[in-house]
Order: C-alpha cells, then structure tokens, then sequence
C-alpha cells in the first residue's frame, strides 16, 4: 500500500501517502475484482513547515518543529492528485475507464508488473512489436505496436541533446529485427544514422534466414530526374523572385505540351524544344528570361534519367539513409518532395492495382516506413517549403496505402500543426521552450496533456509515449541502442582543443632564430 | 515567596489566584509554580483582573457586600487568571494537567533551574506545551514566555528566535 484516497472530483482524485511518489508513476486501487490502473499526476506536501523554521541554514526544521511540539513526522505525508486510466479489458485489448473515481478510504498501491504489462499493445519479441524502454522506475517494458506506428504515423520531439537520434536510432533497430523486417528510410540532414549500418553483422538482427541491410546513399549519388518534378518544383527553381508572371505561364504551357503529348519521361533538351517552340516575335525576351533560368536545372542534383530508385531504397529489411547533408535547404526539400511523391504514388498505385510488377521502379507490394529528420524544415509551420504539400497528403491518406512516416524535430513550434496532430503516436522528450510546449499540447491526446509539465524536467532518454501505438500514455525510459550512438552526440570541445593543440606542437617546425636564419643562403 | 492563593478552579487549566495584599505584583507571562501532593504544576500569569461589580452593589445588603462583591471593599487586591501548562511529576516532565490544584494552594514564582527542567522533555530541549497552548494564550503572554525561556536556555536562543518569528506572525 502506498496511499489512500481522501477526496474525488471531476478531475480525478487525491489520496494521501507517505512515500515520495514520482509524477506519471503507475498506481492502481482494487474495485470489484479488478485492478484499477491510475496514474499520478503530482503530489503536495499535506503539511507546511512554518516559514519561519525554514530561516536558518544551521537549524533543522525537524529539529525546531520538534521543539515547538509539531510531530516533524507530519511534515512527511503528502497529497496526491491523480486520474483513472481504467481496468485492462482482454477482449476489447485497451484500458475501460470505469467512469467512476475510488471511494474515499480505499487504499492506493503501486501498479505491479501483472497491470503494467497491459500498458503494451504486442508483447516483446512478438511479430510487430517494437520494445524501445521501461516503464520509469519499473522493469515493466514498454513494446509499441509496430503495426499502429507505420499505419498512424510517430513523431519524436525533443529539444537538441535530449536524446531525439538516440530514439530513432532505437525505434530502427526495433523495425529491422527479424520481428519486423521493415524496409525504412531515413532523410538525413545531417549524416548522423551511419553508425545503424551495424545491425547488419549485429546477432541480435539475424536468423538463419534473415539479416538486415544498410545502404547509405551519399549526397552526391542522389539525382532527380528531370521529368519527375512538377511544373511548380521547376518553377521553384527557376524563380529567383524576378521570374515574371508571363515567363511563367510560357513555362507552364511547354511543361503541359510535353505532359500531354504522352512524354511521361523527358529530358532537358526535350523541355527546352518545347519552350523554344512557343518562341514569337512577341515574347522573344520572355523566352530569353526563361532559356536563362533554365540554366539552374543544369545543377549536378538534377539528371535526365537517373532518379531516386525507390524499389532499390525500399526492400524488406532494408534500411536506407539518404544523407543529403551538404545539399542546399531547398534542394533537400526539392528531394523529399520528389522521393515522398513518387513512394505515394507507387504505394497508392501498387494498391489500386494501377502498377504490377512489369512497372519497374512502381511496383511496391509492401508499406513503407520513412523517417524524416529535422521535419520543420520539410513542413514548416509557416512559410513553404516544397515537400509540405506531399508530405501533408502522406499524413492524411498514407493509412490507406501503408506509407508510415516518423516525423522528427526539435522545435515543434515550427513544424506545421496539422502535420504534427496526424501523428497518432508521440514519443516527446525533454522540452524547455514554452511555445513548444504549448504546441504538443495541442497536438497531442488528452490523457497525455497532464503529462506535458513534465516535458521540461524530463532527463537524457526519459520520453512521454502517447497515441495508438500504445494503450495509456507512459513516462519512459528509452532502452540503451544496441549500435553504437557517437555520431549525433556533442562534441567535447575542450578536449578536442587539447588534442588539436598537442597535434600542433608535435608538428610544429622548430622555431629559427634570427641569427640562424641570417646564415641561410648568404 | 507566595504570590497569591487559588479561589478558583475554573477548569484544569485555569484557576483565579488572589494575590497576597503584601506580594509584589508580577507581569503577564511569568512563569509560576503550584506545588501539591502530585508534584509541581507550572503555569502562566494569562492576566490580571481587578474589577468592581458596580451594577450589584445597589442590590446587595451592605452587610452582605463583602461576601458577595469583595472587590468593592478590597481595591488593592488584584487576581491572577493563571493558566496551566503541566507538571513536573517524579523528576519528569509532561505537558498536560491531568490533576489540576485545589483552592487555597498558593503559587509562586517558578525559579530558574525548574524552569530549567520543565523545558527538557526526552532529554531534548523543548517548548512542545506552546504549539498545544497557542490559540488559548495570547502573543504577549507567548512571547514573554520566551523571553524567559531565553534568558534561562541561551543554548536555545537560535530555535527561540525563530519560535518568536512564527509566533509574532500566526498567533
């Protein structure tokens, strides 16, 4: 026993305890028969010391309360207000809040491992599950639904340094266990996922009939295809801000006589023919603007026919981490957009039975799991960015056509709302900045709102883990990586300083003296 | 030296003590001692009262009068409301009266070593009876009874400061 109630309300209820009990933390009551998961939001303590026996530094305020003739050990109990998550129904496979608060007087006892375990969709080691930590304080794991996860998409957010790549890099390593076999992408836009490639030689990812791959594909062995951008994604490119509306249409019209002249895949030339041919003694310099700015599509990240190849990026238990560090912001929003729309495609194509397996590079028979790292560039909160619109239209229908995406940010703030909210499964770390805050709380479900004061005392590794992926909202901490973690962790300057200063002495010539140098050559 | 003799037991913690025609009148807050069979009661001077009930005396026989309002006959007597704090019984100390003094017990000035050892309780220092005492007694009574009790416990001095903080502000 840990408590016992002493008062309920429409916002749950309190009971009183002399144990020092951690916000979030699992406790459970007894009612006809079954166990009663609640969980504690904050505590108080029951009793103050007067303010006045707090004033000396030297004095215990056990010590003058006992001199004053207060029990000191009243000063120990505290008030906890916490809320029902309800009893573990089997057969509906969720929690059902019983509606009802505990009666004043029942006793209140920490939530065992046989009540913890419910809060798990899938069992550890289970096909489609996804064992990422421990309940906080227990030994309770916590195994998410894999299957939720890709069909309702996940966002991580966490301010820098509090473990936000850590947790990706645990959640991969979940979908590339032989329990999953997951094909996933990771868009990396810094190049910090390169240490999972050792899951390939790694035992606890391989069977005798399953190990997984890694493929990084290097910034300069990304191209995209001329003919798979769309007249915006050229315009985009093209207009520098002086690209006039007349230019455009032009643009717009060759664009569309190439599209509608069944030319599915064109090459630059081709496009230029096009624009050449619209050419009159009446937009002569129009064309001109527009033949000058075509130049931009003559950068190293554009091909006529090499693209993204997406049957060669997504395979059954393949990983592929696309880092397109070094690449411009806009271009790699130009390559998310360009890889997000054709896997839409291809997905919602495969399902549609529009392509088979003679459409080579569209055929994809299987979902899909993306992770986008740094999503607020990729689907800003306010300005445009050229992958929104795609990724928009992944959130909302990728259900459908089994394309999971795990958005990644360290400021939510600044990533688009709607995006975010349709991210049905939340894994939120430590986060400081208040408009942030304000923002997952907007975002995300209604039992974990209790939890978003939290977020800013959260330590390295410890998550909130809300949505469909799980069945009540978790305080968590994050298992430790099975692959090595160095790339995304900060630098240690001072002593990266120290061993740059001692490379310098070793290398150091040395010094002439003046008397010395005289003599040379004289 | 006897302050005065107990004419009321009002309840087991307040008694009325008329003091001694001759006896030096002592200020609100002192400390004072009851002594009887059961051992030494401590106490506090809670007030003094020295009244003349006016509106009674056209009613009453003047032979009567010094029975029925001796106040009106006796205007250098003032009476002592004490209130009781606990006893030292056996060498030990409790802060609660479960056996309060008869009429006609005298009381005295409570002298430095037993105010000494009403103040140690387990071997601890101790004003425990103030917290019990608090809502009954008022601040200048509390707080001339620190003063008393600093002056007989300077090694407490830094807790009674404190006390006397806590006290000046709540009580």
């Amino acid at each position: 026993m840990i408590g016992t109630v002493n008062y309920s309300d429409e916002e749950g209820f309190t009971f009183i305890s002399g144990e020092r009990l951690p916000a979030g933390m699992f406790a459970c009551y007894h009612e006809a028969g079954k166990k009663i998961l609640c969980r504690v939001k904050h505590g108080v303590p029951l009793n103050q010391y007067p303010q006045e026996f707090l004033l000396d530094n030297e004095l215990d305020a056990d010590e003058i309360s006992g001199f004053y003739g207060l029990d000191p050990q009243d000063f120990k109990y505290y008030t906890y207000s916490a809320a029902v998550v309800g009893y573990f129904d089997a057969a509906m496979g969720e929690f059902i809040n019983p509606r009802t608060n505990p009666p004043c007087g029942a006793k209140i006892e920490r939530a065992g491992a046989d009540v913890l375990k419910d809060i798990s969709k899938v069992k550890a080691g289970a096909s489609g599950s996804a064992f990422v930590g421990n309940v906080f304080g227990e030994d309770t794991e916590i195994v998410l639904s894999v299957r939720d996860m890709v069909s309702q998409h996940v966002s991580v957010i966490a301010s820098t340094g509090a473990g936000k790549s850590y947790t990706v890099g645990v959640l991969v390593e979940e979908l590339l266990k032989p329990c999953n076999m997951a094909p996933v992408l990771i868009f990396d836009p810094h190049g910090e996922y390169s240490t999972l490639s050792e899951v390939q030689n790694m035992p606890e990812f391989i069977t005798p009939s399953y190990r997984p791959k890694v493929k990084t594909v290097k910034p300069e062995t990304i191209k995209i295809r001329i003919s798979d951008l769309s007249v915006s994604d050229f315009i985009s490119i093209m207009d520098d801000g002086t690209m006039s509306d007349k230019m455009k249409t032009l643009f717009r019209s060759a664009y569309h006589n190439l599209k509608n002249n069944s030319k599915k895949k064109f090459t630059r030339n081709e496009l230029k023919q096009e624009i050449e041919a619209l050419r009159d003694s009446s937009n002569e310099s129009t064309i001109e603007g527009i033949m000058w700015r075509f130049g931009k599509l003559y950068g190293s990240i554009f091909d006529d026919f090499q693209t993204i190849p997406l049957a060669d990026y997504f395979k059954v238990g393949q990983l592929t981490i696309m880092d397109v560090s070094g690449i411009e912001e806009t271009y790699q929003q130009l390559i998310a957009s360009v890889m997000l729309r054709r896997l839409f495609d291809a997905r919602e194509g495969t399902e549609n039975n529009r392509y088979n397996e003679s459409h080579v590079d569209k055929f994809l028979p299987y979902p899909v799991f993306v992770v986008i790292e740094e999503a607020h560039r990729f689907a800003p909160h306010s300005g445009e960015a050229k992958s929104k619109s795609i990724l928009k239209t992944i959130l909302s229908e990728g259900r459908k056509f089994g394309v999971g995406v795990c958005l990644v940010s360290q400021r939510p703030s600044k990533l688009d709302a709607d995006s975010l909210s349709q991210c049905m499964t939340q894994i939120t770390m430590r986060i400081i900045n208040p408009t942030d805050q304000q923002q997952i709380a907007q975002s995300i479900e209604s039992a974990s709102r209790e939890l978003i004061s939290e977020l800013p005392s959260l330590a390295k590794g410890q998550a909130i883990i809300s949505g469909v992926a799980i069945n009540t909202p978790a305080l968590v901490k994050i298992r430790k990586r099975l692959t090595s973690d160095t790339k995304g962790r900060s630098k240690d300057a001072p002593a990266l300083w120290q061993a740059q200063r001692k490379y310098e002495e070793k290398h150091e010539a040395p010094e002439v003296r003046a008397d010395e140098e005289m003599d040379v050559g004289v | 030296m006897v302050l005065g003799d107990i004419i009321r037991v009002e309840d087991a913690n307040t008694y009325i003590v008329k003091i001694q025609p001759d006896a030096q009148k002592e200020r609100i807050g002192r400390f004072i001692k009851i002594k009887n069979n059961d051992g030494i009661i401590v106490g506090v001077i809670k007030n003094i009262t020295h009244s003349i009930r006016e509106d009674l005396i056209p009613y009453i026989e003047p032979s009567m009068q010094p029975k029925y309002a001796p106040f009106n006959e006796d205007f250098r007597s003032s009476y002592y409301i004490i209130h009781g704090l606990g006893v030292i019984r056996n060498g030990s100390v409790e802060y609660n009266i479960d056996s309060p003094p008869d009429v006609k017990d005298t009381i005295d000035i409570l002298k430095n070593d037993e105010l000494k050892q009403f103040h140690i309780m387990n071997g601890k220092p101790s004003v425990a009876y103030f917290h019990t005492n608090r809502d009954t007694l008022p601040k200048n009574v509390l707080l001339s009874m620190i003063g008393q009790v600093e002056a007989g416990f300077p090694e407490c001095s830094a807790m009674l400061r404190l006390v006397r903080k806590y006290i000046e502000r709540e009580a």
